[in-house]
């Protein structure tokens, strides 16, 4: 019995020894990304400029970044290993959290003074309310990363990263591209009644019909209503609705560009549904207000915002309209792109997605 | 000067000798100091066990109820309780003006009672196949019964989408080519009330199982002898000998059914989301983690003190109920062994009936798991697809950022909890057992079970609202899912314990005090050995249930504290990437099906006279 009991004592100990390795609420912890094999050459104090300082700094809070990305890590992986390449001895902790669920993560996380990651990545249409709640560092990243003024949103508050262009897709085997509505009034037929085309609950696909809620809200939102009574399949992530498409769960989604374009280029059998204008904000990266790893924030976040970093963006399946990939593929599905970027624009559109999310969910 | 001298500037006479008197001397005034402490702790050591093990349950219970009330008139949208102290009944009143919550009111009824009677209906009939008839594959059918209970939630609901969603759905797809039906989509779909209500079935058929199953076996079989000799058929006796007899366990079952249906989430999430269909699980979720704008915590606390209202009165109910069942005496354990029914020539029915159903809601599952995890993404399920399997989702799995971290939190979460939750229940049951006059043991057992009448969700966003204000870093940390869970295995393990010392009788600690044992030799040299298999067997399934557990971790979620049920969930909802989800279910079932069979079995196929004893057990909700 004795022996048992010591036995079970030690099986205790283990557990909480397991557990105390297992919390990492520190900044400083290990991370699952190798670090760069280079020695970091940490800059002398002398005459350092803004970025060497932040490096500097960086390093000595511990070398380590947390940034929340809203698709799978890999798909930024080549950003990753660029900065790591470029600062060495910082090493970059991604993660994926959908960009929604993430902005009521950094609000709890934030009220409980535990937060999760030091960069976040989110559209700048959910940033607002991060914005106000005043949970987002403002940085002059023009005078530190030379940030082009295009790129700076909300006065500094949020650098422009990529633009999620979502545009319907069409799964080739399923339907011929002639087949396809040439418009989003095309989707209002009987024949695309009864749970033949997938939206996302954000209510973010109604951004085709930005141009007629800023002319007439109630028409626009009658649209949407009139869509909904095709009875469309509801899905939480425009992700996932790539994957469905691609396995012929359905004919036709709305989904985000980068996500798709990054199917098409891993075989997905898929197509761009050639629907005519399509309006969406952009995603942008911010450093977290009173993150544990400000300086490397900092360094991360300007970082991606910088002429270097621009290509290196164009480089991958995420990037801005005009660049790479994405405007490869705007040009030849015969698609026109609008960002909206000013905060008046990203507040309308905020509001109308709101609202389109709300008849979709009912969950006001 | 010696080296020790040296080292410390101990100037003194330095001997080696003297270090023996010297730690005798501080023995001695330890003992002095100590022993009236000790005597003390000794007079009243069950005092301090009640005093200790009652304050963590009402600490685990009380705060977070008492919290939710506060919240539903305090908290709003972005706004946390306590920000301010100022009360408003303004979430009530939106929520009661809002026509929706009516209509999710009516979803959550519809799918507790849809659900509920499709398992009762499930789990009697496979009961009795089992039980009291001589089928064929006996045994080989009852593991089969036992397997979807290995499964979580979360693969049982991804499973389903890939078998039933109407476009491309396996069974959709061989029923449109079989019967060369000219649709495009259908005829099923699993996106839809009745989808929600057949996979929760399907997850609760084996629980139920395990409550009632055992009932079955024990019925007095000279009732029935009687109504046969009168002429009844197998059914009238089933109808009116056998369902009359049952009614009592299966009542109490259906109720704690009842409250489990209540708080059902990942079911409810995957396939009644996608077509609009929420309850009100689904809807706190969306209220605190909303598809767009801000969390709404006033509405989520208010959905929540609904279901905790609810969800408390079916628990009281069940449980006055349960402690009533000593008047339906004609099932005993005593002077008798159970009969089959001899199915003569219809033996193979209940075989093939079940065979049947088994291969539908287990065997294709399992295997298109498997299939999925193993052909490449986007492909479909053809010939040439097989030809491309491959172990290139777990490669890349293996690579898959957070999966190495998570595994460690899913096992230490998982083990901490087993072992907590089982040290607390098995203290409490003790006190509360053997100590009936102590009303604090008695209050806290009472809070320990009406948990069940708290559902995961409601757990969760109790704990968001307590520890985002507290200190050292919980909220976010391993330890507030660990917290979650502790308290939501309460009434599991106050049922199984409590039954476990009701049937050690209590002259064995007492000869052990009269004898001069203090309660923690007694609890070590005698209550642990007797106890430990039940212990160790509820350690294990605690374990299976918060490895498996998706609600709590979920909800709680941050960086450092992802199980392999969130990345799962993440894997398959933000990625996208059912093929890798897949092979994520794949070892996760393993797994759980590994430590969960031979307990279910164990539970099953054990004496029979352990068996009858059960019946006690039931008294103070051993069924749980």
């Amino acid at each position: 019995m004795k022996r048992k009991s010591i036995a079970l004592a030690l099986a205790l100990c283990l557990i909480f020894a397991f557990a105390g390795c297992s919390q990492t609420g520190t900044p400083s912890a290990e991370p699952d990304t190798p670090t760069g094999s280079a020695e970091p050459a940490v800059p002398s104090s002398e005459a350092l400029t803004e970025e060497e300082a932040l490096y500097k700094a960086a390093l000595e809070e511990g070398g380590v970044v947390r940034w929340q990305v809203t698709a799978d890590v890999s798909g930024f992986q080549h950003l990753i290993d660029a900065f790591m390449d470029r600062y060495p001895g910082i090493t970059v902790e991604a993660f994926n959290v959908q960009s929604q669920t993430f902005v009521s993560q950094i609000i709890n996380e934030s009220a409980a003074k535990n937060l999760s990651a030091d960069v976040a990545t989110v559209q700048t249409t959910e940033f607002l309310d991060l914005l106000s709640s005043g949970l987002a560092e403002t940085v002059d990243w023009k005078a530190i990363f030379d940030v082009s003024d295009d790129l700076i949103l909300y006065d500094g508050a949020m650098i422009r990263a990529y633009d999620n262009t979502p545009f319907f897709i069409y799964n080739k085997d399923m339907i011929d591209i002639a087949d396809i509505p040439t418009d989003i009034d095309g989707l209002l037929k009987e024949e695309w009644a009864g749970g033949k085309f997938a939206v996302s609950s954000s209510g973010l696909f109604a951004a085709y019909l930005f141009d007629e809620y800023q002319a007439d809200p109630d028409a626009a939102l009658d649209k949407v209503q009139q869509l909904l009574d095709q009875d469309p399949i509801i899905v939480g992530s425009g992700v996932q609705i790539v994957e469905s498409v691609s396995n012929g769960e359905y004919a036709i989604g709305w989904a985000p560009g980068p996500s798709a374009i990054s199917a098409i280029e891993a075989g997905a059998n898929i197509g761009i549904c050639p629907f005519g204008t399509t309006y969406n904000a952009s995603v942008g990266v911010f450093v977290i207000k009173d993150c544990p790893n400000m300086s490397a924030a900092k360094l991360l976040a300007g970082w991606l915002g910088s002429a270097e970093a621009r290509e290196v963006w164009a480089s991958g399946a995420f990037n801005i309209a005009d660049e790479g990939a994405t405007k490869e593929a705007l040009e030849s599905s015969g698609l026109t792109f609008v960002c909206l970027a000013t905060q008046q624009e990203c507040t309308e559109l905020l509001s109308f997605t709101n609202k389109v999310s709300t008849l979709i969910t009912g969950l006001g | 000067m010696t080296k020790f001298q040296q080292d410390t500037g101990y100037a003194g006479n330095w001997n080696v000798s003297r270090i023996p008197s010297v730690i005798a001397r501080t023995k001695g005034l330890i003992a002095i100091i100590t022993s009236p402490l000790k005597r003390l702790l000794a007079a009243n050591s069950r005092k301090l066990i009640i005093i200790i093990v009652s304050t963590i349950v009402i600490l685990l219970v009380i705060p977070p109820i008492l919290v939710l009330l506060f919240s539903s008139v305090n908290s709003g949208k972005g706004k946390f309780p306590f920000m301010d102290m100022a009360m408003t009944l303004t979430n009530y009143s939106e929520v009661f003006k809002d026509p929706y919550t009516y209509q999710l009111l009516l979803n959550t009824l519809v799918y507790i009672v849809g659900s509920v009677l499709l398992t009762l209906l499930l789990t009697m009939l496979f009961a009795w196949f089992l039980e009291r008839t001589n089928m064929y594959l006996r045994k080989a059918l009852f593991i089969f019964t036992l397997i979807p209970m290995a499964i979580p939630g979360v693969v049982t609901g991804m499973v389903w989408i890939l078998l039933l969603n109407p476009s491309n759905g396996i069974i959709n797809t061989l029923i449109r080519d079989i019967f060369s039906l000219d649709m495009t989509s259908g005829p099923f779909n699993i996106y839809s009330m009745g989808g929600m209500i057949i996979v929760s079935a399907v997850r609760f058929v084996p629980l139920m199982y395990l409550m009632v199953g055992g009932v079955f076996s024990r019925i007095d079989p000279s009732f029935e002898e009687a109504g046969k000799t009168c002429g009844a058929t197998s059914g009238t006796l089933f109808r009116r000998i056998s369902l009359p007899l049952l009614s009592p366990s299966v009542f109490s079952a259906v109720i704690y059914f009842i409250v489990m249906a209540f708080e059902a989430f990942e079911t409810a999430a995957l396939l009644g989301a996608p077509k609009g269909v929420y309850i009100l699980s689904t809807a706190i979720y969306y209220a605190v983690h909303p598809v767009a704008g801000l969390p709404n915590y006033g509405k989520a606390s208010v959905y929540s003190m609904f279901m905790l209202v609810l969800a408390l009165i079916f628990v009281t109910f069940y449980r006055r109920y349960t402690q009533r069942t000593d008047r339906f005496t004609t099932i005993t354990g005593k002077g008798f062994r159970p009969k089959l029914i001899d199915l003569r020539k219809k033996r193979w029915i209940p075989t093939l009936l079940m065979s049947l159903y088994y291969l539908v809601v287990v065997m294709i599952p399992l295997l298109v798991l498997l299939w999925k995890s193993l052909a490449p993404p986007y492909s479909d399920f053809s010939l040439e697809t097989l030809s491309n399997f491959s172990f290139a989702n777990y490669e890349k799995l293996l690579s898959y950022h957070g999966i190495g971290k998570a595994v460690i939190n899913t096992l230490v979460i998982g083990a901490v909890t087993a072992v907590a939750s089982m040290l607390i229940v098995t203290l409490l049951s003790w006190q509360a057992v053997r100590r009936k006059d102590s009303k604090l043991a008695s209050f806290a057992e009472f809070l320990a079970f009406s948990v069940t009448g708290m559902p995961s969700i409601v757990t969760a966003v109790a704990l968001i609202f307590i520890y985002v204000y507290l200190p050292f870093g919980i909220y976010g940390s391993i330890w507030i899912i660990i917290i979650g869970l502790v308290t939501r295995n309460l009434p599991f393990g106050v049922g199984l314990m409590n039954g476990v010392f009701l049937q050690i009788h209590k002259e064995l600690e007492e000869a052990a005090e009269t004898c001069g044992a203090s309660p923690g030799t007694v609890l070590r040299k005698i209550v642990m050995p007797l106890i430990m298999p039940s212990f160790i067997r509820g350690m294990f399934q605690v374990f299976v249930r918060s490895i498996s557990d998706a609600t709590i971790p979920l909800m709680l979620r941050a960086l450092s504290n992802q199980t392999i049920v969130v990345i799962l969930w993440t894997i398959w909802n933000n990625d996208g990437n059912y093929a890798l989800a897949c092979a994520v279910g794949v070892p996760l079932v393993f797994f759980s099906a590994a430590i969960a069979l031979p307990i279910g079995k164990y539970t099953m196929f054990t004496d029979p006279k352990d068996k009858a004893r059960g019946s006690k057990s039931k008294k103070r909700g051993g069924a749980l």
